[in-house]
């Protein structure tokens, strides 16, 4: 039976890379005035819905813009907020950048189960947005001795997925200010645990975001 | 010039051990005491170096630039030695003769650094680096320097 099923989510989980990313997901949007996390639903004749925390507790996705796709990136708008949205195709999880007048982020996003979005669908249920993840371990990424020699300082983003055993998995960065921070970042978040939310298939997606700082010794 | 040129070689580069494997050294006959302080210097001998090059500075007719060549050299072996308090006074008297030599800075901004000076290592490795833009042996001594004057801080924050 857990073979079944592993074998089925990594077919479904390759059809999803090989193809748009047509389909429901749970996502966190992060940027300079806090985290938001929402259903986004990517329909098949190219309309695209969203629905916050309570519009998913209402059981209505909201229409935002067509989404289209160029040279491998798909886009579409958020109007109400004002934010585009951009992300490359072709990928397990779903996420990138998002651009509004006056600030940048970005966003991050695991496969939701549940109907496909359209007018007529409903967003799954708000339970999927509100589980906080908690860490259990926090591996602090090390300091490159390479980097203090060089006094280079910056900051890397990292988002991945959490299983619902509080593995993380399919870590990317979506920010790095130097490719010397890339190996820390990248271990100390696939050594990183939260504690157990639900089943080994239910996805949720997280980021983290680090800051390398060197402060004189007095 | 080819003289004085060889022997500045020596000079830092015996400082931290670092290996000197350039041998473009033509010295001229005149300096023997200094040319053969700057290879014992340059090979790790620091305690003949150092009297080689004493002896050389006391007998030898030298010009301004070749002292403050040597003196160079005696501040590296002294350097090189732990002794930065008399690699100090050999780099000053080097940089009052020529005050271009960026090796004398270099090994004076090292001999700063074993003391724990800091702030006096790195005034002399910008000076160092003015002079000598890209020279290795001074980028390793910042690296030195960063690393016990820095002190590294993450700061992690869960976007969730």
């Amino acid at each position: 039976m857990l073979l079944c099923c592993a074998a089925s989510l990594a077919a479904a989980s390759s059809s999803r890379a090989a193809a748009l990313p047509v389909g429901t997901w749970n996502c966190l949007v992060y940027g300079p005035y806090g985290d938001q996390r929402l259903f986004i639903g990517i329909a098949e004749d190219r309309k695209t819905y969203i629905a916050r925390i309570r519009d998913a507790s209402l059981r209505r996705w909201n229409p935002i813009s067509d989404w289209r796709v160029s040279r491998g990136r798909i886009r579409f708008t958020d109007p109400a907020a004002g934010r585009e949205f951009v992300a490359e195709t072709g990928q397990a999880a779903l996420g990138g950048t998002w651009r509004a007048e006056t600030a940048v982020g970005g966003w991050w996003c695991s496969p939701e189960q549940g109907a496909p979005a359209s007018a007529d669908s409903r967003p799954p249920s708000p339970a999927g947005l509100m589980t906080e993840l908690v860490p259990a371990i926090m591996a602090s990424p090390n300091y490159p001795r390479q980097a203090i020699r060089e006094a280079k300082q910056g900051r890397a983003v990292s988002c991945f997925i959490v299983n619902g055993i509080g593995e993380v998995s399919d870590a990317e960065l979506m920010e790095l200010s130097d490719e010397i921070f890339r190996g820390p970042t990248l271990t100390a978040v696939t050594q990183s645990r939260y504690r157990a939310w639900g089943d080994e298939q239910a996805l949720r997606p997280a980021c983290r975001s680090y800051t390398f700082e060197l402060d004189a010794i007095r | 010039m080819g003289r004085a040129i060889l022997s500045s070689l020596a000079m830092l580069v015996a400082v931290a051990g670092w290996a000197q494997s350039d041998n473009r050294s033509v010295l001229g006959k005149a300096n023997e005491y200094l040319s053969a302080g700057a290879t014992a210097i340059r090979a790790g001998r620091y305690d003949d170096g150092i009297r080689l090059t004493v002896r050389g500075l006391e007998h030898e007719v030298t010009t301004p630039y070749e002292r403050a060549a040597a003196l160079a050299n005696l501040c590296a072996a002294h350097a090189a030695k732990g002794e930065p308090d008399k690699a100090i006074e050999r780099c000053d008297e080097s940089l009052e003769l020529n005050g271009r030599n960026w090796r004398a800075y270099s090994n004076r901004s090292y001999a700063y650094y074993l003391k724990g000076m800091y702030s006096e290592a790195k005034l002399d490795l910008n000076a160092a680096a003015a002079l000598a833009p890209g020279a290795r042996q001074v980028e390793q001594i910042r690296g030195l320097i960063n690393e016990r004057s820095l002190s590294p801080r993450v700061t992690m924050e869960d976007r969730r």
